[in-house]
């Protein structure tokens, strides 16, 4: 019986969010063109990685496993597996949606000017700029990885949780979605470049370095426009390093230098400014906060259902 | 390994291990479904889906191995292999749309097959609405390169001039070499200085228009021009000035000299 009501709240949440993205393109789609391209593929690829990987294992277990008798239902648990890593993947459509020009839809100038204002107003100046007196090939190298890594660590503690904590890890996803609906608002409502596109005679000193070059080309092509307010580079990583010590001490202690390292990057890159960073650990908070009241509330919805039907 | 190999194999890796699961478990339950009635007949079908299936992937694996090969030489600077491997991707009816196609076009114009790398650049743009088509301002200031480089001034005056100046230095540099081809002296002194105040340690910007100057018997401008060029401060400025100087060194017209750009996407 209690397979009936089980539907989990980012089941609810990812087919909601995708349903209003279908809308969008179809919409969208009717004045302009719509195209995604072999860049966008990759970014899906790093997240649809581990699904790949955990549906081939589970394929390979039944197609060379003994009896059928007693078995699993392979079918249904390689269902279950996608099932269970949707919302990474709607996650990964709202970020690509970016490239549509979907902040057009309001109409609302880039604020990159505001954004630098706001941070002059507040730090004195964007730390971007105060950055280039530390500028080496070197520390660009260390930097530009450390900036990579938002497409490593989040798939990486996903597949550590899904393996041991399913609770955690519905919850990290859960709240990994939350942070791109969160984003996808922010982007719309405060469409920006980064200083660097924006403001690039503020900068004279060059950033370059051997692993610097071919890793922020590979970003800059993959990275959808008007991505920087909030920085989800920052909300995401934050949400890394929280579920990575609920995990353990010892996971988020080794988490700890690399998703700090990607928090600097995003300045020392000129991605972003100082308030997307403030605003990327707010959109972590709230997304956390949510994620584990949502859950909490699944779980009480569905003892009432259930204990209801016992009665009856 | 440079991170786009890694990330393409990857891109390409994950669809082939979805299909792979797919014929694994379509193989297993036909297997499943045959055996009771007849063991042998049973292994036969799943021997045989799991040969079919690998047939029908098997274009799509040996597309995915060519367009890392090529991605792979590219990488390397090794631009006959480069050509040689997207040719074969393209045969093998993968799409030059996109990245492959502009990449196949940059190691053309490596190659000095500007003809071809102009075809490739434009293959690969997606077509937009109303006979338009979508590119990044590089790639079509890189077309704009293929097109000036095979003498069609006009059309290449054309695509150039639809890139913003901010993109890079090269492109008000074209457009000085053009006007430079037509005769048009002025015009030409105009675009060199626009590509070196964009870019003031731009040597090849700072030799057309001292040649330029000098052709016009305006010695004195071309002082000021090779004093300001790359002023200290500006990254190895110091360095450039005295590898490039004697370059232009004395009063003589240098020589007419053809640059050849390559712009990275």
């Amino acid at each position: 019986m209690s397979s009936r009501i089980d539907v989990r709240v980012e089941d609810l949440l990812a087919c909601t969010f995708a349903a209003v993205l279908a809308a969008f393109v179809a919409i969208r789609s009717t004045s302009s063109d719509l195209r995604l391209d072999e860049n966008n593929w990759w970014d899906f690829s790093f997240i649809l990685a581990p699904v790949s990987i955990l549906v081939f294992a589970a394929a390979l277990r039944f197609a060379w496993a003994g009896d059928a008798t007693g078995r699993p239902s392979t079918p249904a648990a390689v269902g279950a597996t996608i099932r269970d890593w949707l919302p990474f993947l709607v996650f990964s459509l709202a970020y690509e949606s970016f490239r549509t020009g979907i902040w057009e839809l309001i109409r609302v100038e880039d604020r990159d000017a505001g954004l630098l204002r706001l941070d002059r107003r507040l730090f004195g100046e964007t730390p971007s700029i105060l950055l280039q007196r530390f500028v080496s090939a070197g520390l660009s190298n260390a930097m530009a990885v450390f900036y990579f890594l938002h497409l490593v660590l989040p798939p990486v503690l996903a597949i550590l949780l899904y393996r041991r904590r399913r609770r955690l890890f519905r919850e990290f996803l859960l709240a990994v979605l939350l942070a791109g609906c969160l984003g996808s608002i922010g982007y719309i409502v405060v469409p920006a470049t980064g200083p660097d596109v924006a403001f690039p005679n503020l900068f004279t000193v060059p950033l370059g370095g051997g692993l610097y070059d071919p890793v922020t080309r590979f970003i800059d092509a993959a990275r959808a426009p008007r991505d920087v307010f909030p920085s989800l580079h920052v909300g995401i990583s934050t949400l890394v390093l929280w579920y990575g010590f609920r995990r353990s001490r010892a996971t988020g202690l080794a988490l700890l230098p690399l998703v700090l390292g990607n928090w600097a990057s995003t300045l020392y890159l000129r991605y972003h400014y100082l308030v997307d960073v403030f605003a990327g650990w707010l959109t972590a908070a709230v997304a956390a906060a949510l994620a584990g009241w949502l859950l909490s509330l699944e779980t009480r919805w569905k003892s009432r259902l259930e204990s209801g039907e016992v009665k009856t | 390994m440079s991170m786009q190999l890694f990330t393409l194999g990857l891109s390409r890796l994950v669809p082939l291990l979805f299909a792979v699961s797919l014929v694994l478990i379509v193989g297993r339950l036909a297997y499943d479904r045959l055996r009771r009635r007849h063991a042998r007949a049973a292994r036969g079908a799943f021997a045989l889906i799991l040969l079919a299936g690998g047939a029908a992937m098997a274009p799509y694996g040996w597309r995915a191995a060519t367009l890392v090969s090529a991605e792979y030489a590219f990488g390397r600077a090794d631009w006959p292999a480069a050509d040689r491997f997207y040719s074969s991707y393209a045969r093998l009816a993968g799409s030059s749309r996109g990245r492959a196609g502009s990449q196949w076009g940059i190691a053309l114009m490596n190659l000095k097959r500007y003809a071809d790398a102009e075809a490739a650049f434009l293959a690969s743009f997606p077509p937009a609405r109303r006979g338009s088509f979508r590119a990044s301002p590089k790639d079509v200031l890189s077309l704009g390169l293929c097109r000036y480089y095979t003498g069609r001034l006009d059309a290449a005056e054309r695509t150039v001039r639809a890139v913003s100046p901010r993109v890079s230095p090269v492109r008000d540099y074209v457009l000085g070499r053009i006007s430079d081809r037509r005769g048009d002296a002025g015009a030409a002194v105009a675009a060199f200085q626009a590509s070196l105040a964009a870019a003031p340690c731009f040597y090849p910007a700072l030799y057309q228009l001292v040649r330029s100057l000098r052709e016009a018997g305006r010695e004195t401008e071309a002082r000021a021009a090779l004093d300001s060029f790359c002023p200290s401060g500006a990254r190895d400025g110091r360095a450039q000035r005295a590898a490039l100087a004697p370059e232009l060194e004395g009063n003589g017209i240098p020589p007419e000299r053809e640059f050849d750009f390559v712009l990275k996407n």
